[in-house]
């Protein structure tokens, strides 16, 4: 077991190192950040914004505008 | 530093719904005259002294033509007016609230709608409001007074207009 102080950054850079480096096999093609398109997780996450702002609106102008009387001043 | 072009799409996003949010809360405000409950100008007042202010004597006075003015003490653990008699206010009248509370921490919650506030010992919560249909209210207290503080409600009578009694009306200031 190695004690925090061996396991240090220092020590584990050339591992990290090796992770990146093209001595990987199981890599199958590499590409750059902007080719990268998660289009799924777009469409998640537009989704969920498209329901976020639907839901806000009922909540403030159905049940909360539409619960009067109100506070006029 | 170099921004994903996705990331920038929902950087843009949050923008915007801080935006939304932001500017539905002004619309509501300024175009849907959705207001909040103020604290009267004149201050505070001594708590243990409501005798000697206009909450010596709690009910409606009538200030204008379809205007109405509600002095009431919240207290362990009534509404004066509200509890055991209900008050009773024309509709379509402007209504202005004022109450406060001679004891401890009380608020006023009149059920199924969004008349709401605070009644702090020695501060005057005040707010206008227009009952447009006659009907029955159920008023609460909703921040806990003390052990019967579950017991303490009121009821609020809308009339029409022309069944609105007068002579309930307080005269003296
Ligand atoms: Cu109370």
């Amino acid at each position: 077991m190695a004690t925090p102080q061996e396991s240090n950054a220092p020590t584990d850079a050339p591992a990290a190192e090796a992770v990146m480096s093209e001595e990987r096999s199981d890599i199958v093609r590499e590409i750059s950040l902007e080719e990268f398109t998660p289009s799924g997780t777009l469409a998640v996450t537009g989704a969920y914004f498209l329901l976020l702002l639907v839901l806000y609106a009922l909540m403030y102008f159905v049940e909360f505008a539409g619960n009067g009387p109100s506070i006029i001043n | 530093m170099h921004i994903h072009r996705f990331e920038k799409i929902w950087i843009g996003l949050s923008l915007f719904l801080i935006a939304v949010c932001t500017g539905i809360v002004i619309y509501g405000f300024v175009a849907l005259d959705l207001k909040v409950p103020g604290i009267a100008d004149s201050g505070t007042i001594d708590p243990m002294n409501l005798a000697e202010t206009e909450f010596a004597q709690p009910g409606v006075r009538k200030v204008g033509e379809n205007e109405y003015e509600v002095y009431m003490v919240a207290r362990q653990f009534l509404f004066l007016p509200g509890t055991g008699r209900p008050l009773t206010l024309p509709a379509g009248a402007e209504v202005t609230f004022h109450v406060t509370s001679p004891d401890v921490l009380h608020g006023i919650h009149v059920s199924g709608t969004n008349l709401n506030t605070m009644v702090i010992p020695g501060q005057v919560a005040t707010f206008k409001t227009v009952f447009p249909e006659a009907r029955t209210y159920g008023m609460i207290c909703h921040e806990y007074c003390g052990p019967a503080h579950h017991t303490m409600e009121g009821l609020i009578e809308i009339v029409p207009p022309s069944e609105f009694d007068e002579t309930t009306l307080l005269t003296s200031r």
